[in-house]
């Protein structure tokens, strides 16, 4: 396991490289001047002179990667111009609010998915599977940012069930992971549903039932256990997409996560909390991928030997 | 489902067109023109949908909302698809560093996850449609381009490829006689879906207040505003969001249909 996991380490290496020099390129992408834009209009030649010497944009190219590079590894990935403190900090302090959302959404989107997925194969044709394929249609097809204000209103306003905004307790995370979740939990559902159709016609399926087995217990023994191979698949680039998502529920919730963060630094043109944000984004998603390929060798056995 | 799903997608997948394309002629008044004293007025004749911020009318807004959606959206994967498709499929056909660097540009951008990197480009160039257009195709193209080189490696061991060779024809008249052909069907599911999913990008952006500006009208937009004025109307963030919603729906339902149509093996798995 530990060869498989230093094997993967060491293929994340060169996409981690290719990743943090797009995301240097990114304050170069900006049309003009980005101390002029970052300043505003109204700032004189002295503040931008200083703040493009702070952020060594007066260095030559090379230079100025060579720094960048430098920030990340001593740890502290720059300093923010809206807070004034280190870029690493600021994310440390907001990740884990963001973790447990995309946690939660994920596991909304598995307790919905899982079984509307596996009853709709099983009833084929008939009206439940018709609920199904419809649900995950229209799931896919609501963006966060309709559907929260809209469950705000009904729920916190009207009926008084969750705090409007903030994450001040567990319970607060209910509305926000719902409506993160619910696109992903569409496409899951579709996933869990043409899987669990292919299973079924396997012949392992034919044995467990001749043997005698109940049907529950072949759902839960042979059925579900095979038929979340693809899902496992699916989950690592779900979880990314979870994870970017934030930054529009985070937005509407006022949570306290990188996702807001991550609003607040774009809209203050705060550009080097900017490419933090986005460096640690993609650095986790490496991390979470490389984690999903470990758990599919230990559910399929067959890819480990590969 | 796979009827009704065909009807219902080409049905609504028109319905957006034909805004998208009449919006100037059958909005009811100027999108932005304001009459302050009929700001969140209820719907009346004149006004179908009623009125929003300011007094705007919000059905002229809807209608003039999806032309914006439906410009970025075509031409983003237009865009997109084209390079894509030709970037995948010389990578693909020659093969050796040429596909290697292609292939390394398309993993460091499946780097970023999810509307990341699309929210990071737009926060850096600014808002604007042009500028939209741009930061959708850069970071779109690489899922066509990975389907044109998919197929394209299979397509150059096939016979009709071999026997093109074989007659001496040159690399150009085989890439563009022989292997687009084959590949446009496949990449014209895709960019259906593609559409939808850019007209959901587009409306993410304007939400953010990175996409359109405030001198155009766009669904993302109206909802942005809405969410403050919730609890005044609600219609605000309802008229916009259902014509979202319908729209990206119709969209999938169209790419899907079309997806069954072109691929015979897939209407058996899909069932109902």
């Amino acid at each position: 396991m530990f060869s498989f996991l230093g094997r993967r380490f060491l293929q994340a290496l060169p996409v981690a490289a290719l990743t943090t020099t797009l995301v240097f390129f990114l304050i170069h992408l900006v049309p003009g001047d980005p101390v002029a834009i970052m300043l505003g209009d109204a700032s004189n030649a002295a503040d931008r002179a200083n703040l493009t010497r702070i952020l060594g944009l007066d260095q030559p190219l090379f230079k100025q990667y060579y720094t960048f590079l430098a920030h990340i590894f001593s740890g502290s990935w720059g300093t923010s111009l809206t807070y004034d403190r280190s870029v690493i900090e600021l994310i440390y302090e907001r990740f884990f609010p963001t973790l447990h959302l995309t946690i939660c959404a994920l596991v909304v989107s598995l307790f919905i998915s899982i079984p509307l997925g596996v009853i709709a194969a099983t009833q084929r044709g008939k009206f439940f599977d018709f609920f199904s394929v419809g649900f995950s249609l229209l799931a896919a097809s609501i963006p966060n940012f309709v559907l929260a204000p809209i469950a705000v209103l009904i729920f916190s306003v009207q009926l008084g069930f969750f705090h409007v905004s903030g994450y001040q307790s567990a319970g607060d995370l209910i509305l926000p992971s719902l409506c993160l979740g619910l696109g992903v939990s569409g496409y899951f559902t579709r996933i869990v549903r043409t899987a669990t159709l292919e299973v079924l016609h396997e012949d392992y399926i034919l044995t467990a039932r001749s043997k005698g087995l109940s049907e529950i217990n072949v759902l839960l023994k042979h059925v579900l256990k095979n038929a979340s191979i693809p899902l496992i698949t699916v989950i690592g680039g779900a979880f990314g997409g979870l994870l970017a998502g934030a930054v529009v529920t985070e937005t509407l919730f006022d949570w306290p996560g990188i996702g807001r963060l991550f609003f607040n630094a774009f809209q203050a043109r705060d550009y080097p909390l900017v490419q933090g944000i986005v460096l640690w984004v993609s650095f986790s998603f490496l991390i979470i991928n490389i984690l999903v390929d470990l758990a599919y060798s230990w559910v399929d056995r067959r890819v480990q030997r590969n | 489902m796979n009827r009704w799903g065909m009807y219902i997608g080409c049905g609504l997948s028109l319905l957006l067109l034909f805004l998208a394309i009449f919006a100037p002629w059958i909005s009811p008044s100027d999108p932005l023109a304001q009459n302050l004293a009929m700001q969140f007025a209820g719907p009346t004749w004149q006004h179908p949908l009623g009125n929003g911020v300011n007094g705007v009318d919000l059905l002229s807004q809807l209608f003039w909302g999806a032309r914006v959606s439906m410009i970025v959206g075509f031409v983003t994967v237009i865009f997109s698809g084209a390079l894509g498709l030709f970037l995948g499929s010389i990578a693909g056909y020659f093969r050796g560093t040429l596909e290697s660097i292609i292939m390394r540009i398309i993993d460091a951008l499946y780097a970023f996850p999810g509307i990341l990197l699309v929210v990071a480009l737009a926060s850096v160039l600014g808002p604007g449609l042009k500028n939209m257009i741009i930061v959708m195709t850069v970071t779109t193209w690489a899922g066509y381009a990975r389907l044109a080189r998919g197929s394209t490696l299979r397509l150059r061991e096939e016979e009709f490829i071999l026997a093109a060779k074989a007659q001496g024809a040159s690399h150009f008249r085989i890439i563009f006689k022989h292997l687009w052909p084959n590949l446009l069907p496949l990449l014209l599911v895709q960019m259906s879906f593609g559409l939808g999913s850019a007209i959901m990008t587009e409306s993410t952006l304007s939400f953010l207040g990175l996409g359109a500006p405030p001198e155009t009208v766009s669904w993302g937009q109206m909802i942005n505003q809405g969410r403050e004025l919730l609890l005044v109307a609600p219609r605000l963030v309802i008229v916009p969001g259902s014509a979202l919603v319908l729209a990206v729906l119709g969209l999938n339902l169209f790419g899907d249909s079309l997806r069954d149509l072109l691929d015979p093996r897939k209407i058996e798995d899909r069932g109902t």
